[in-house]
């Protein structure tokens, strides 16, 4: 009787199923331009190294959308998330920089003066990233790859961290003021920007997941990083608030 | 005026000896750390500090010369359509490299402090690209190329030559050059062990007044356990081999200084074991053979000081080596630059200090942590040195070759099991990531080695290939009906 039911109940079940990865891209693309947006902001304060990063990225990917590039990106689920992943690390890494100033913290009983700030940012891709993972459970979104790999590198990287701030602390004073030795931020940063990362990654591959949202992702990709570099590169600079003052 | 029969007939005969004379010279000179001449004076003798001097190594050149044959003959032949090329992770680790060079902000500092000092376009040029932070980017980045796109495309196209209208397989003549290369290393590391006195043995690996037994271990750590797969699955068939195989496990627990490599063979030993379902053969293995050499570790030999430093976790002058407070101070990368500290931003993790830049930057990450002069060379570890000379993108991208050609090891051994070759890959691929937590691998001497072992995997899965290219098809054809909007996985 099972077996009669299911050529039946397999097509809706597809369709659920892409109508859910479909959703989780959406929001991830969503989220991802987000991000952007965020990195826009003046207050991100991009050296030259960030520029012209943002320059390179935006000249390769706009080769990625000559015929032979274009069709092997579109194919390929693995390429268009490294791509995605490539670029949107730069721009993340400028947008958790906007702010806010003060706002949602956490705090470590190693670190008991010093509140760990999360960013508009870490907020807006930690949110989208559970969310597009909460469907992207009962769908068939693999994390094989690129995807895979980074998240095991963060894994090697904080596990490592976790074990030689454990290991040390046995032999060095702990804290942060100039007479310890082990300082625990070095960690709570690390620890921070791991989950951060992580979201980033799991967000360009919900992207990369659905066909239509991966071809419009990486058309989009080139206007974006193009305009964000023009913005940093020709638009009005951060100024400092006490300035402003200053000048009034 | 049109070629004899005979002459036509000779070329190619000598294109694929000549072939196959370079396959195995670049095999046997893979395994070694000899240095031709070095590029720059010797700062440390004369002035007492220390500048890069690139050192030109026997290893490197055989590749470039091996390489320029190849493509010359492929070019001759016009079958460049039918070459195996690396795959997407090979090209997308070199990617990474770039953007981490243009993403560094310490590369982009010293070339803009030369800048003003710089006259005309040479000046600036040499400004740019020769500053010291620079040129160990370039070099870094050639070195890769050479490993993970040059190395495997020869290796894979001269170990499964497609070029011409039959294929030719060189894959036993590369597993015998290889096994013989690896004897060589042993002898000489016996020799130097039973005859040099103080100095820990190193094999092929040093010249120029450098010496790594640690990369000799390292070397031993991941080439064995291929060799130890071969014996294991065939036992009798091979008695010669065998013999010779467990005469190279013994020298080679006998000359290694790194206990964490001896640890990363047997780990591979028991791996091959596992997956060939031969445990009682690594039994014998272990018991006749390992097991006395380990009894021995800690004898009264020259040997003894180093072996004990590397096991133990302090050091001369610290309560904890060097070696292990420098896993903790990697995690600076993630910290705020000093420039950027106001704001609280690292611009590191993602894209690291630029790669080759490990080591001039490491120093600021300690902190308050005590930072001796000296850790023993090629102590490092591989995973902590990319994700700060490459950040995280770099890390994830070299696991993402390593987890490709590992899947195609796999693969190759599930679908021929009685094949020793997929298995021996993976034991070998997981002896080297164990190895690499003590001992960063991606060196001169052992790079190109590596390399050798991720073209075997592709080898090994190109043994069956009527049952990979129907996988092939069926997965075309299940993409079609899914409406191609399927993940493509690793």
């Amino acid at each position: 009787m099972i077996s009669s039911a299911s050529p039946v109940s397999r097509p809706t079940a597809r369709a659920e199923t892409t109508h859910r990865t479909n959703l989780a891209s959406i929001i991830s693309l969503a989220a991802l331009l987000g991000i952007a947006l965020l990195a826009f902001n003046s207050v991100t304060q991009p050296s030259l190294a960030d520029r012209a990063t943002l320059l390179c990225l935006a000249v390769s990917s706009a080769l990625c959308l000559l015929p032979p590039l274009r069709r092997f990106f579109e194919r390929r689920a693995d390429a268009t998330a490294f791509a995605l992943m490539a670029a949107f690390f730069i721009i993340y890494t400028l947008a958790r920089n906007a702010g806010p100033d003060v706002g949602w913290s956490w705090q470590s009983r190693f670190l008991p003066d010093q509140p760990m700030g999360i960013s508009w940012a870490a907020r807006l891709v930690v949110g989208a990233a559970i969310l597009s993972l909460g469907l992207s459970l009962v769908t068939r979104l693999r994390f094989a790859g690129i995807t895979r790999a980074i998240l095991v590198a963060l894994g090697i990287f904080g596990a490592t961290g976790i074990v030689m701030f454990n290991f040390l602390g046995h032999y060095f004073s702990v804290g942060v003021t100039g007479n310890t030795q082990l300082n625990p931020e070095l960690l709570f940063n690390a620890l921070q920007q791991i989950i951060e990362f992580g979201a980033v990654a799991i967000l360009c591959q919900a992207v990369a997941a659905d066909a239509p949202t991966r071809r419009l992702a990486m058309r989009a990709l080139p206007v974006l990083l193009l305009l964000l570099w023009a913005r940093h590169q020709f638009g009005p600079g951060y100024v400092e608030p006490q300035e402003v003052d200053d000048e009034a | 005026m049109k070629p004899s029969a005979q002459e036509s007939k000779s070329t190619p005969q000598f294109g694929r000896t000549f072939d196959t004379v370079v396959l195995t010279i670049l095999i046997v000179a893979m395994c070694s750390q000899l240095n031709l001449r070095a590029i720059g004076r010797d700062t440390f003798v004369t002035e007492k500090f220390v500048t890069k001097q690139l050192f030109v190594a026997l290893s490197d050149v055989v590749l470039l010369l091996g390489f320029a044959w190849f493509c010359v003959r492929t070019t001759i032949l016009r079958v460049w359509n039918k070459i195996w090329i690396p795959p997407l992770p090979c090209w997308a680790l070199v990617f990474a490299m770039l953007l981490s060079v243009i993403h560094s902000t310490s590369i982009w500092d010293a070339a803009m402090n030369e800048l003003p000092r710089a006259q005309g376009i040479k000046g600036t040029i040499k400004a740019i690209f020769l500053g010291k932070e620079s040129k160990e980017a370039i070099a870094e980045i050639l070195q890769y190329i050479a490993y993970f796109l040059a190395a495997t495309t020869l290796f894979v196209n001269l170990i499964h030559d497609r070029r011409e209208s039959e294929t030719i397989e060189r894959r036993k003549l590369a597993f015998h050059a290889f096994a013989g290369a690896v004897a060589l290393n042993i002898v000489i590391a016996l020799i130097q062990r039973f005859g040099f006195g103080s100095q820990s043995p190193y094999g092929l690996f040093g010249s120029s007044g450098i010496y790594s037994p640690n990369i000799y271990s390292a070397f031993l750590a991941f080439s064995l356990p291929l060799l130890l797969a071969q014996v294991l699955s065939r036992w009798r068939d091979v008695m010669p081999a065998l013999i010779v195989t467990c005469l190279c496990f013994a020298g080679a627990l006998l000359t290694m200084t790194s206990a964490w490599a001896a640890i990363s063979l047997l780990l591979g030993l028991f791996v091959a074991a596992a997956l060939q379902r031969r445990m009682a053969r690594a039994a014998i293995l272990f018991g006749v053979v390992a097991l006395p050499m380990l009894l021995l570790w800690r004898a009264p030999s020259p040997l003894q000081i180093n072996r004990a430093q590397s096991w133990q976790i302090p050091s001369d002058q610290q309560k904890v080596k060097k070696q292990l407070v420098e896993w903790y101070a990697a995690l600076g990368v993630a910290s705020p630059s000093p420039i950027a500290y106001k704001t609280g931003v690292s611009r590191t993790f993602a894209t690291g200090v630029g790669p080759g830049n490990y080591q001039s930057n490491i120093g600021t990450f300690y902190q308050r942590l005590p930072n001796e002069k000296k850790m023993p060379p090629d102590s490092n570890n591989l995973y902590l040195v990319q994700a700060v000379s490459l950040g995280i993108l770099g890390l994830g991208t070299l696991l993402w070759m390593f987890g490709h050609f590992g899947a195609m090891a796999w693969n190759a051994f599930k679908e021929n099991r009685n094949d020793y070759l997929g298995a021996g890959v993976w034991a070998s691929l997981c002896a080297l990531a164990l190895v690499n937590i003590f001992h960063a691998t991606i060196v001169r001497g052992s790079g190109i080695v590596l390399a050798f072992l991720l073209s075997l995997a592709v080898v090994a899965a190109g043994i069956v290939p009527k049952v990979v290219e129907i996988k092939e098809n069926q997965n075309e054809e299940d993409e079609k009906r899914d409406g191609a909007d399927l993940p493509a996985g690793a």
